[in-house]
């Protein structure tokens, strides 16, 4: 007998979204997953200063505001032709790097974990779902001091970021041509004995916990699984050198590794709430109106394809392409990933730190052309992340930005092709049906960002199809 | 003629093109429009070109200007009332029609210059857009001076942002206006730009 | 544990409307009182959006429940801006008797039973980067969806510091004292201009050409002159150990109403002038405005000099010498051409 269960709204989610499955023999069988709000951010972004982009498309997502920040710098760069010097790049990397940590520790401990443990008996942490709650007390006592501690040192990632961008989240040292702090003594010295601080709670706990959980829940190697079908644009640049990146970008198609090729990214939108235009579109050519009451649609996330093929990003994606992790695609690999990804850039920015040149350049001035177009692509948090501008008279005249989150949390497309995280929902257990905590268990572990699902849309008015030939 | 006589003549002569007062005032506001302009356009953009080295010197400079303009054209309004004169200023009904004359001669279309009244349209127009945007000067000015207790009018422009480019904006207006002023005194009737220093064409 | 205040903990709503969540991820970095103090000592964190582990229908009972046992006595935090667009349906919240619950509905209803409604950060007080024009959601601020008294804490995001400091000013002290935009004054009583640490530069004439040059931001966009807000003292995020003008880049106004269409672009001292079709910063429509000017004087005076006005103009009042005009004044025999130009 079919049963449907909606979890409406699903926090822990940086903003809620909703999932909607159907349910068979405690299986299921169909699952339908919701973008619940709407912005339209490219539509505020035209007509503005393209300087502007990099600080106003961090408002995207507060938690992962710097991926942002990089990619619309990037993306300005790209259309302006100039790169940040040695020192603002590695500046840069320092600052999304710290964001990066901060995520990462925030995303297990605050927003997964609850899925797992009992308790701390304290509001918001109850009420909550009581069943399949398999860690011993000791465990789960530890575990709840790690919550209180990971909040400590998430703050202090969060102080790495105020470091060297003046603030957080929305830091204004991420901006294009390069970074605005001087790597001087005091502050890289400030800034390595926090990141130490950091780095020694990833190794220590962070490692630690997600491997009792793997432990612990082992079933979940087999719980959300799909084909091995991955995208990541590469995080990091090098050096001035804007495409060679410390983790390299890749899209992996039934397993097969490629070269990233961006052009074959299509947004289509027959089940999203935009007004019925079906016909799948380029990131330069998006164009969408939205309509809430459009017949058959259930989401305000488009729904990209890359080959026509769902793509699935984040950090198993990132170490799958990089060649570090290729155990299995599956909840417990994407939990196991993240706090591996956490450690491996943890030691990376000690090592940026100590490449820093005092006195050197860090800014390079820059004119904005009068008409350009510009991409930039980075890996984020939670997997690929891409702005597209174009400009015309100094103004932004286009902006498109597709989130990872559009590619994981997307709906169905033109074809009736799941999206990754309704794909990985198939097949999943329900044990009990009043308490579904193995939906959000799954979806979870796909570090779902709705603030950055839900501004995925694009221009409706006539004059800019004259642009985009 | 003698210089007697020449005295004489002024003394039962006509009525002044301007009034003592109205000069007086004039050369009280004339400078103030300037001092706050050149002061204001540094506090904006801050370079040596404006003559100023330091902030607070054109800061002092735009105070003490501001006041002046803000009192003097109290001063100037009231005195308009009181003697009636705004009349002269105004634009009223017979403006419109005679704008038509004045831009045709103005835009060389005829050679008759046609015949006004004190002041023709295109001054009338000028002057009463200095009455207006000076009031909207004092009134921003004054907002932005006292942000605080001020901070209805900032509220009603939808913040100090839009407020600071309002003055910004009515600032360049009034320079243009002010140099549209100059443009005509300097290259119109000598005799008349004599007056607002003596009195009499 | 002991309470931190001897108040007992009110209850606490923290609903997420259109929003980053980057609000309630700044007060995570609240340094002292830190976030565990704050759900064990100051409030009772009833419910939240984002950190909450109940979700699906368990989360929206948990709202029904404080609305309905504590009427009057929970303190209401709402962050994002609130879509009014189709019936309000560009934002949900929830599910209720299998229909959407929109963040409208659900805002009028949770704001009519709290003892305070506050509104965290500049989306949910004035409407933020999510109503900038055109304003695709039609979203407006919480104060225009309710009829009672909003405590406005701007910033984007806030400071942890500011959203601290004012709850804890509620549930210690009652309503803060408020400036003119229901903004606590402790907060935000002074521009930022004038208690920045860069202030002699400006007073002296010495500006940062490009972002990253160590001195006044004035002259590439600093918005510090008109916003208020104590961040020079007060410093970013939980150690206070920096901010975006000591980053060596402008203040681009966050807090402000106007932010961010009233106050862009971020590195132009103006915000833009709105033309038809086109928007332009100011110093480009000034430049505009001046060479206009200049060309149409240029022109006029080319014109009276070919058509011989201007030496007329000269002939006429020189020529004469200073007695014979004067007596032509005097007996008005130059009254023909009576308006002049001066």
């Amino acid at each position: 007998m079919l049963k449907k269960i909606v979890v409406g709204p699903l926090t822990r989610a940086n903003n809620s979204c909703f999932v909607e499955v159907l349910v068979e023999n405690k299986k299921v069988v169909d699952a339908r997953c919701s973008g619940i709000f709407f912005r339209g951010f490219e539509l505020i972004m035209e007509g503005r200063d393209p300087r502007d982009a990099s600080y106003l498309t961090q408002r995207i997502c507060g938690i992962c505001s710097s991926a942002h920040g990089i990619t619309a710098s990037l993306a300005l760069e790209n259309a302006a032709g100039v790169r940040p010097p040695k020192n603002g790049n590695i500046l840069r990397n320092l600052i999304f790097g710290a964001d990066f940590l901060q995520n990462h520790i925030r995303h297990l401990y605050l927003f997964s974990l609850s899925d797992y443990i009992t308790g701390p008996e304290v509001a918001p942490f109850i009420p909550g779902y009581s069943t399949d709650k398999r860690l011993k007390e000791e465990t789960n006592n530890s575990m709840i001091q790690h919550i209180f501690e990971s909040i400590e040192i998430s703050r202090l990632a969060h102080d790495l970021v105020t470091l060297l961008g003046g603030k957080a989240p929305f830091p204004h040292g991420i901006l294009s041509g390069g970074s605005t702090v001087f790597p001087t003594a005091d502050v890289m010295m400030a800034f390595k004995s926090k990141l130490r601080r950091v780095n020694d709670f990833i190794k220590n706990a962070m490692l630690s916990d997600v491997f009792t959980l793997a432990e612990v829940y082992s079933d979940y190697y087999q719980i959300g699984c799909r084909a091995p079908n991955m995208l990541e644009y590469g995080i990091f640049p090098r050096n001035e050198e804007e495409g060679d990146r410390y983790f390299p970008g890749g899209a992996v198609i039934n397993g097969m590794l490629q070269k990233v090729d961006p052009s074959v990214i299509q947004e289509h939108v027959s089940k999203s709430w935009y007004s019925a235009d079906s016909e799948s579109r380029h990131p330069f050519q998006g164009k969408t109106v939205p309509d809430r009451e459009k017949e058959g649609a259930y989401s305000w996330v488009k729904a990209p394809r890359y080959m026509e093929t769902p793509m699935e990003g984040g950090p198993l994606a990132q170490l799958w392409i990089k060649g570090d992790y290729r155990k299995g695609i599956s909840t417990m690999d994407r939990i196991v990933a993240r706090a591996l990804v956490a450690e491996k850039i943890g030691a990376l920015m000690e090592s940026w730190v100590d490449e820093l040149e005092p006195g050197q350049p860090i800014f390079t001035p820059f004119e904005v052309p009068r008409e350009a177009s510009g991409i930039g692509l980075t890996g984020a948090m939670r997997g690929p992340l891409g702005h597209w501008i174009y400009i015309k008279n100094g103004r932004i005249v286009h902006y498109q930005i597709i989130t990872p989150t559009a590619w994981n949390f997307s709906p169905r497309d033109d074809s009736d092709r799941k999206g990754p995280v309704e794909e990985a929902l198939i097949g999943t257990p329900i044990a009990d049906e009043s308490q579904p905590i193995e939906i959000g268990r799954v979806v979870r572990a796909f570090y779902v960002c709705s603030s950055c699902s839900a501004q995925v849309m694009i221009p409706g008015s006539p004059v800019r199809e004259i642009i985009l030939q | 003629m003698k210089l007697r006589q020449r005295v004489s003549l002024l003394i039962r002569g006509k009525k002044p093109r301007h009034s003592g007062t109205a000069r007086l005032l004039h050369w009280l506001y004339a400078p103030a429009v300037l001092g706050s302009a050149l002061s204001g356009f540094y506090i904006h953009w801050p370079g040596s070109s404006l003559g100023f080295r330091k902030m607070n010197t054109a800061r002092e400079t735009h105070f003490f200007a501001q006041f002046t303009l803000l009192f003097t054209y109290i001063a100037r309004v009231m005195y308009g009332l009181k003697g009636k004169n705004y009349r002269e200023i105004l634009p009223n009904r017979k403006t419109l029609s005679d704008m038509a004359k004045f831009l045709k001669y103005e835009f060389y279309l005829t050679d008759k210059e046609p015949k006004f009244p004190k002041y023709n349209p295109g001054q009338k127009v000028l002057f009463t857009g200095m009455v207006l945007f000076v009031l909207i000067q004092i009134i921003t000015g004054l907002s932005l001076y006292f942000p605080k207790s001020w901070q209805k009018t900032a509220k009603l422009v939808g913040g100090l942002n839009p407020l600071r480019k309002l003055h910004f904006l009515s600032a360049l207006t009034i320079s243009i206006l002010v140099t549209g002023h100059l443009y005509f005194v300097f290259t119109h009737e000598y005799k008349k730009m004599k007056s607002i220093f003596t009195g009499y064409e | 544990m002991k309470q931190f205040s001897k108040k007992s903990r009110p209850p606490v709503i923290w609903l997420g409307t259109n929003t980053c969540a980057g609000d309630m991820l700044s007060l995570l970095n609240s340094l002292e009182p830190g976030y565990q103090s704050l759900i064990t000592d100051l409030i009772d964190f009833r419910f939240n959006y984002l950190l909450g582990s109940a979700e699906g229908d368990t989360a929206t009972g948990v709202l029904k429940a404080v609305t309905e046992e504590q009427r009057g006595k929970y303190i209401l935090v709402i962050e994002g801006t609130i879509p009014t667009r189709t019936n309000g349906l560009y934002c949900v919240v929830g599910n209720r008797d299998g229909k959407p619950l929109t963040a409208l509905q659900a805002v009028r209803e949770l704001g009519g039973g709290a003892r305070h409604v506050v509104a965290a950060g500049t989306c949910a007080s004035f409407g933020g980067p999510y109503a900038a024009a055109p304003n695709p959601s039609e979203s407006v601020p919480v104060q225009a969806v309710l009829d009672r008294k909003v405590i406005n804490v701007p910033g984007c995001p806030i400071n942890p510091d500011w959203m601290m400091g004012t709850l804890v000013h509620l549930v210690q002290y009652g309503e803060p004292e408020l400036d003119g935009f229901n903004r606590p004054k402790i907060f935000y009583g002074d521009t930022i201009h004038d208690i920045c640490q860069r202030r002699a530069y400006f007073e002296d004439g010495i500006f940062a050409e490009k972002p990253g040059d160590p001195w006044c931001m004035y002259k590439i966009g600093c918005k510090g002159p008109v916003t208020y807000a104590d961040c020079p003292n007060r410093q970013w995020s939980g150690e206070h150990l920096s901010w975006p003008v000591k980053a060596n880049t402008p203040c681009i106004g966050c807090t402000s109403p106007e932010f961010p269409d009233g106050d862009a672009p971020f590195f132009e001292h103006l915000p833009d002038i709105n033309l038809p079709g086109i928007k332009i910063s100011a110093n480009r429509f000034a430049r505009l405005a001046g060479a206009a000017t200049a060309f149409g004087i240029s022109i006029h005076l080319i014109g009276s000099i070919l058509t011989g006005r201007v030496a007329d103009t000269i002939k006429k009042d020189f020529s004469g010498g200073i007695s014979r005009k004067l007596l032509s004044i005097i007996k008005n025999t130059d009254g023909k051409r009576y308006g002049g130009k001066n």
